[in-house]
């Protein structure tokens, strides 16, 4: 049985947008029906696979598990929010190492990525394979990029050293 | 990569309508009456189809049966009687619950064991069993009664599941008798053929478009039936179906790889270390419909690895209540290749030999002893990969049983598959900017089949890569391409793109050379101009030379149908090796290091090559440790229809992986390689276990449990 419809607000890839959406309508639902933005992608739906992640607040959360209503006021990220004039650092060292095949996942390994070294406090933290394949552990590849994904973001941890 | 890619389930048109599937409850049983009243008070359904009302078959649906799109024979739980069509997915889904379908219930059978008995119920008219089907070749017979020794063994492989991250999805809508299907489709030809021969009208009015699908791995190779269910419900509607898959039922309504349950013998001679002949004999269950169309085997591929002067295969199809079984990465090879390289490592541990010399000194060398290979790198596989890997240092004879707390193995496979030429259609056009169109049929499913097309044609032409850009992934090209499946892509359409090329490159050259007074033969084109050789100053853009000819555009289409003569054949070749950790206290293995030696002939894109093997090497890690789709003993069902069940390799599991490519020189240039990737995986990770701890497991996937009983730590 449809809700009345709540009107949402909050700063999407920088912008300040609204949406109206029903209670159980979640994040992801939102983004993609109601914003156009299909980056974020429906794979699992029960926030196994990682495919559908953005940044929340400068986390990187499932939005298939989270209701549109509870992003209100936040500020999200999706892959859409990345490229400017030309590719982010990500999406290019994603390029180089071929880190994408059916790019299914993609959009997820990139985001999860950003926000692993953006939250990481460089000096202190080494970065080694672990804890990438840590951070990226809630990701998953049925095309099998992993080798290629922890190097294109090896590749982007070491030009924030310097 | 920055979220323009149109998947099927991004595309957003006008009045768009959700379908969803009808779905059996039961496992075995006919459809006596289906109740629609409940929907009279839910609004926003727009049509409702079932077995009642449609009589639709989906032909590439059952390989040897016919089915229905929506049947009143359910065969397993979650098999289709029926879709609808609604306003929202929420409306849609909750229509889809409150049909009400009575049954009569038949009884029901989940195992091999219980279909083969005389009283079982029948899942198919002319009974439960396809087969025998044979492989194989020479007198088995009499080559048997040569050995010295005869080893044999009992192997089984489990029901797995291609899981591509994108969900099954269609969408479906007409403009008059004219329907488009966007589908997540390797093969829009295929597809349009299928659903224009299911619906009945001429393919010339069925348009198939796939941009970018989320992986496949087999399970769109042609026509499916979501395809149909959005095309019926759009029709009925007259309005655009998607019709969606949630991850449950693309588990459960979309088929996976069946399983085996093998008996392997092996004749030989042990004076000469050699193996003589192999026997080998495989039960398959395929659940309730198996959309297998090649081969007419369910398990094969190990009768081509050895210099064995006889081998033969029996396969047996056993038709279950269960989900639906058909294409996977190589149907037929990784379930016959476990089988035979763990016995052949048993083999090489009784005669007290180097496992990975055992199988170069017994390599195949010729294709079941007559026909000579286009090319074969099975040596340098073995040898190259060997070297690469440091197995001469890693390797000791494993102990009597294990003990610690963890054990470190190294294990061997090889493994082979066909390689085959067949039909591709390329166009080239060369516009009057100078940059060049490629048109192929092609769909990239991942595997960078695009990038690939466009550097055969720039390297053929003399032109950057930059100034050609791919069209498609629509049938209305009208371009045959076979697909993206059986590791056939670069030769088939590969091989059209290149004869396009050269053909175009010599037009350009006939073109030029009254432009530039001499003969085409003292012209050449380079980084996109046509230069005369020997004269660095005289050159012209492709751009000024359709100028000055007065030419839109130059334009050349070529199909191409390569054949091997009848003496030759073309299979690829690989040595795969393993290292693992066992955890003797919860029985947890970990691949530690990984090293796939591959012959697919001539490489054309390093990069792309790696990532193919990459990829299959981590899809045989799941077969090998974590994948097995679980099947209810009461109902048939699957149980974990959830990747948190249904265990994919996380990126946590998987070390890094090395490939060497071994580039034979093979008369066509290139053999297959995608589908190879996975074959020998699960034998080398099982061998480099009995290699850490002296225990011999024959079946998959090798879980901690497993691990755990065959040490006799678990006793319960």
């Amino acid at each position: 049985m449809q809700d009345n419809l709540i009107k949402v607000t909050f700063t999407i890839n920088g912008a300040l947008r609204s949406v109206e959406v029903e209670s159980r309508e979640t994040l992801l639902d939102a983004i993609r029906d109601k914003l156009g933005l299909v980056g974020a992608k429906k794979a699992c739906d029960e926030a196994v696979c990682g495919a559908c992640t953005v940044i929340f607040n400068g986390k990187a959360v499932c939005s298939c598990m989270m209701l549109a209503v509870e992003a209100s006021g936040s500020q999200l990220v999706t892959i859409e929010g990345l490229k400017k004039e030309e590719l982010d650092e990500m999406q290019k060292a994603f390029i180089q190492n071929d880190a994408e095949q059916c790019g299914f996942c993609t959009s997820g390994q990139i985001l999860s990525a950003k926000a692993f070294l953006s939250n990481l406090d460089r000096k202190s933290a080494p970065l080694d394979e672990d804890s990438i394949k840590e951070a990226l552990s809630g990701n998953l590849c049925r095309c099998g990029c992993y080798n290629n994904i922890v190097r294109a973001v090896q590749q982007v941890s070491r030009m924030g050293l310097s | 990569m920055s979220g323009g890619s149109q998947y099927a389930g991004d595309w957003k048109v006008p009045n768009m309508l959700y379908g969803r599937t009808i779905t059996s409850s039961i496992p075995h049983g006919m459809v006596k009456r289906i109740d629609l009243s409940k929907l009279n008070d839910l609004k926003g359904v727009a049509a409702v189809i079932t077995c009642m009302d449609d009589q639709t078959i989906w032909n590439a649906g059952e390989r040897i049966h016919k089915r229905r799109l929506f049947t009143d024979h359910v065969r397993f739980v979650g098999d289709s009687v029926g879709a609808v069509a609604a306003t929202s997915r929420n409306i849609a889904q909750e229509a889809s619950e409150l049909v009400q379908v009575e049954y009569d219930e038949l009884p029901s059978v989940f195992t091999i064991a219980d279909s083969l008995k005389p009283d079982a119920p029948k899942i198919w008219e002319d009974g439960n069993v396809l087969g025998p089907h044979h492989f194989g070749f020479g007198d088995v017979e009499s080559a048997f009664k040569k050995a010295d020794l005869i080893m044999e063994g009992d192997y089984t492989t489990s029901r797995v599941h291609n899981s591509p991250l994108e969900p099954a999805t269609s969408l479906a809508w007409w403009e008059g008798d004219k329907l488009t299907v966007v589908a997540g489709s390797q093969n829009v030809m295929g597809t349009r053929d299928g659903i224009a021969k299911d619906l009945n009208i001429p393919a010339s009015k069925v348009r198939v478009i796939t941009l970018y699908k989320g992986g496949g791995f087999g399970n769109k190779n042609n026509s499916m039936n979501h395809d149909l269910m959005a095309a019926l419900l759009s029709k009925k509607t007259d309005k655009p179906v998607m019709m969606e898959y949630s991850r449950a039922d693309d588990f459960t309504g979309i088929h996976g790889r069946w399983s085996s349950n093998q008996h392997l013998r092996v004749a030989l001679d042990t004076r000469m270390g050699k193996i003589i002949a192999g026997d080998q004999t495989a039960y398959c269950d395929v659940g309730g419909y198996t959309r297998h169309v090649m081969s007419g085997n369910f398990i094969d591929g190990a009768e081509s690895y050895y210099s064995a002067e006889a081998w033969r295969g029996t396969s047996y199809a056993v038709y279950t209540n269960t989900s639906a079984t058909g294409h996977m990465r190589a149907p037929t090879g990784p379930q016959a290749c476990f089988a035979a390289e763990t016995l052949v490592d048993e083999v090489a541990h009784k005669l007290r030999l180097d496992p990975m010399r055992f199988r170069l000194n017994n390599r195949v060398r010729t294709y079941e002893g007559h026909k000579t290979f286009t090319s074969n790198g099975l040596e340098d596989c073995l040898i190259q990969g060997a070297e690469v890997f440091g197995w001469k240092e890693k390797w000791q004879r494993p102990p009597e049983r294990p003990s610690g707390k963890s054990a470190r193995g190294v294990g061997v496979a090889i493994a082979t598959w066909h390689s085959r030429y067949g039909k591709g259609e390329a166009i080239l056009v060369l516009k009057n900017d100078g940059h060049v169109e490629l048109s192929t049929s092609v769909v990239d499913i991942g595997t960078g089949a695009k990038t690939v097309m466009a550097m055969i044609a720039a390297d053929a032409l003399g032109i950057e890569l930059k100034d050609i850009s791919v069209i498609w992934g629509d049938s209305d090209l009208g371009l045959y391409a076979i697909g993206e499946s059986g590791s056939r892509t670069t030769n088939f359409t590969g091989i059209a793109v290149k004869d396009a090329a050269l053909k175009l490159r010599s037009k350009i050259l006939e073109l030029a050379s009254s432009h530039f007074k001499v003969l085409p033969a003292k012209l050449a084109i380079e980084h996109g101009r046509v230069i005369q050789i020997g004269s660095p100053g005289k050159y012209l853009e492709l751009a000024k030379l359709l100028e000055y000819a007065k030419l839109d555009e130059l334009r050349e289409r070529s199909t191409t149908e390569p054949v091997v003569p009848e003496d030759q054949t073309g299979y690829s070749f690989a040595a795969h090796f393993a290292e693992v950790e066992v955890d003797l206290e919860t029985g947890k293995v970990s691949v530690t290091k990984y090293v796939a030696a591959h012959d697919s002939g001539t490489i054309i894109n390093r990069l792309l090559a790696r990532s193919q093997v990459q990829g299959g090497v981590i899809m045989g890690i799941g077969m090998a440790l974590s994948e097995r789709l679980l099947i209810n003993p009461d109902y048939g069902m699957i149980q974990n229809a959830s990747f948190y069940t249904y265990r994919l390799p996380n990126i946590t599991s998987i070390p890094k992986i090395d490939a060497v490519f071994i580039e034979t020189k093979d008369p066509f240039g290139t053999k297959g390689l995608g589908e190879l990737t996975l074959v020998p995986v699960p034998a080398a990770i099982g061998n480099a276990i009995f290699n850490a701890t002296g225990l011999r497991l024959r079946g998959l996937p090798f879980t901690p449990e497993g691990i755990l009983r065959a040490s006799g730590s678990l006793t319960a």
